[in-house]
């Protein structure tokens, strides 16, 4: 008995011995491929993984200048600190309630422009209207914080402008508490929804012609035909832009808010990215602002996650 | 019944008018302003349709000459940013269609796990601090070095191409290097040159990075230095509340509309480039998803 196991101990052994002459084999063999993955996975590995696990100075009291794991270690203390900040608490509300506003609006607004533009029939029309909504995108956050201003400043601002030209009184948009966040929705959709759109064009493009013209055969009109061909043929795109748009819920713009950001309306625009530099960079506190960032990542992580597996389950649509 | 499609029609073209109008609009307000005499602005009253045009702020600008530094600067972070993302995603996307290859499962999760779940600002900060990357283009171009949006992208299409062009070229005796280099690449130019335009737009366009890794002065990019000069004057506008006329015309409106219209000229100028072929490009990665 005793034997036989030893023998197989061996077979065992050379077997995988064996394996790893293969897999060093296949390695060299196919070394052009990999050889070209060394430098990608070097950055991955360098500048997206060395910071996921810097997150662990989160659970710190970290000293600027020691190494990831070389401060004291006061796990969900900073956690504590965090969820009892005030500041904080605000940048969270501002955050989801300026998400939330540009999914409700500017989430829906690039697909009817796609259908508007679908049913153009003029080529030149349609092509001339496409380049123009798709420019704003092309234009950095700063430029359009500028023509904010001049549009919207009140002092100045060729709103008020006009309306000082009417007789009505001025307008404070930028510095106003009460329509800052509209502002922030507004101008991006401004900025974004006309590249969002190309995708939704794409995607009423490939819906089966047959499709329509048995609807059409069937007595439907073209707005029948929108509900009832051309909507369920894009659904499983809505789907998957949905979940992803869900995904990053906890990011409600930095380029954009730093920019338009002023003191007078931080109480309903600081974001919880803006914060993490105020707290972070700006004010030094390393491990603080680190566990709020991890918090943002997980909470942007789970729904994600959870969104899709939920889509799988209610409709067969998922991104993974 | 073909009353009531007319009717939409009408409101469809008025409504998509009305939009790409209000797309177009303020870019042709601000170059109105930019091209008043400097001191009309004074005047007050809505400044709809100029006229007098001068050209005195471009003047005063280009006279002036220290927006040229950021441009130079914006100029570098493109051009080596670019080819930087272009060589690594090609690379990388390459590598990545290869679905047969052995660990190809655990090299894709890694990747497409790093676009749902980031270390955050701070770590990726102190990681350039310890690089002894502040201060320099690398912490910019680096950080940055591969979008896996794009990667992906890529990778898709080269997943598209038949497998049997790389084939008939082995069996004729190429190399792997040599299907890659010569075969695949020329075949992918259209991909190659979508990313690679919207990789240069966005460096081009980066405010927040470049605000963070760089302290010099002198190389901070544009936008870095158009926030600066666009913005400083209505801080102090804001907070005191009224504006005097000495304010109003700190730094007057038709220069800092001047600056506006001077930054957004190179990317008026790809612009055609960038629409021929980036709706090409967003129909790749659609049909990805």
């Amino acid at each position: 008995m005793a034997q036989i196991i030893k023998g197989n101990d061996k077979i065992h052994k050379k077997a995988s011995l064996k394996n790893m002459n293969n897999l060093l084999g296949y390695i060299w063999k196919k070394k052009f491929m990999y050889s070209l993955l060394v430098l990608p996975l070097l950055y991955y590995i360098i500048f997206e993984y060395i910071p996921i696990y810097g997150i662990l100075i989160a659970f710190q009291d970290y000293v600027p200048g020691r190494s990831f794991i070389g401060s004291e270690w006061i796990w969900f203390k900073n956690f504590q600190l965090v969820f009892s900040s005030k500041p904080f608490i605000e940048a969270l509300r501002n955050t989801i309630l300026i998400s939330f506003y540009k999914i409700i609006f500017g989430f829906p607004f690039p697909i009817i422009i796609a259908f508007l533009l679908n049913e153009v029939r003029s080529s030149t029309f349609k092509r001339s209207i496409q380049t123009a909504i798709y420019f704003p995108n092309f234009v950095s956050w700063v430029i359009v914080g500028a023509i904010i201003v001049s549009i919207f400043s009140v002092n100045d601002g060729l709103l008020n402008q006009i309306l000082k030209q009417m007789g009505i009184a001025p307008v404070n948009i930028m510095v106003n508490p009460k329509y800052f966040r509209t502002l922030l929705v507004v101008s991006s959709m401004w900025k974004e929804a006309g590249m969002q759109s190309i995708i939704y064009l794409a995607a009423i493009a490939v819906v089966d012609v047959q499709v329509y013209e048995a609807a059409i055969i069937d007595g439907a009109n073209r707005w029948q035909q929108t509900r009832y061909v051309t909507l369920p043929g894009i659904a499983s795109t809505i789907a998957i832009l949905f979940i992803l748009r869900l995904g990053s819920i906890l990011s409600a713009g930095m380029e954009q808010t730093l920019v338009l950001l002023n003191p007078m309306v931080a109480s309903v625009g600081e974001n919880i990215d803006t914060y993490v530099y105020k707290v972070g960079l700006g004010q030094g506190d390393y491990s603080f602002s680190t566990a709020v960032g991890l918090f943002k990542s997980l909470v942007g992580y789970i729904l994600i996650i959870g969104s899709n597996w939920f889509s799988k389950k209610v409709s067969g649509e998922s991104v993974f | 019944m073909r009353k009531k499609t007319g009717l939409f029609n009408q409101i469809n073209y008025i409504l998509l008018f009305l939009f790409g109008l209000s797309a177009l609009y303020p870019f042709i307000y601000i170059l109105t302003i930019s091209l008043l005499p400097l001191d009309e602005y004074l005047r007050g009253g809505p400044f709809l349709f100029p006229k007098n045009i001068s050209f005195e702020a471009y003047a005063h600008i280009l006279r002036n000459g220290n927006i040229f530094m950021s441009f130079k600067s914006s100029l570098i972070i493109t051009v080596l940013g670019t080819f930087t993302n272009l060589f690594l995603t090609i690379l990388c996307a390459y590598a990545m269609s290869k679905t047969k290859l052995k660990g190809y499962k655990i090299f894709i999760n890694l990747i497409i796990f790093t676009m749902y779940f980031k270390g955050g600002l701070i770590p990726s900060y102190m990681l350039i601090r310890s690089l002894k990357l502040i201060d320099s283009y690398w912490a910019i171009i680096l950080s940055g070095g591969i979008s896996t949006y794009y990667m992906l992208v890529m990778r898709s299409f080269f997943i598209n191409i038949p497998e049997s062009l790389e084939e008939a070229a082995i069996i004729d005796g190429a190399t792997e290097p040599y299907v890659l280099f010569k075969i695949i690449l020329p075949i992918s130019l259209p991909v190659i040159a979508t990313v690679g335009l919207f990789y240069a737009v966005g460096h081009w366009n980066s405010y927040f990075t470049p605000l963070i890794y760089l302290n010099s002065r002198k190389k901070w990019p544009l936008q870095v230095i158009l926030r600066e000069i666009l913005f400083e004057s209505t801080e102090s506008m804001r907070t005191a509340g009224e504006t005097t006329e000495l304010q109003k015309s700190a730094i007057g409106p038709q220069l800092k509309m001047a600056t506006v219209i001077i930054s957004v000229l190179p990317i008026t100028m790809i612009y055609p480039f960038l629409q021929k072929h980036f709706v090409k490009g967003v129909l790749i990665g659609a049909v990805k998803a």
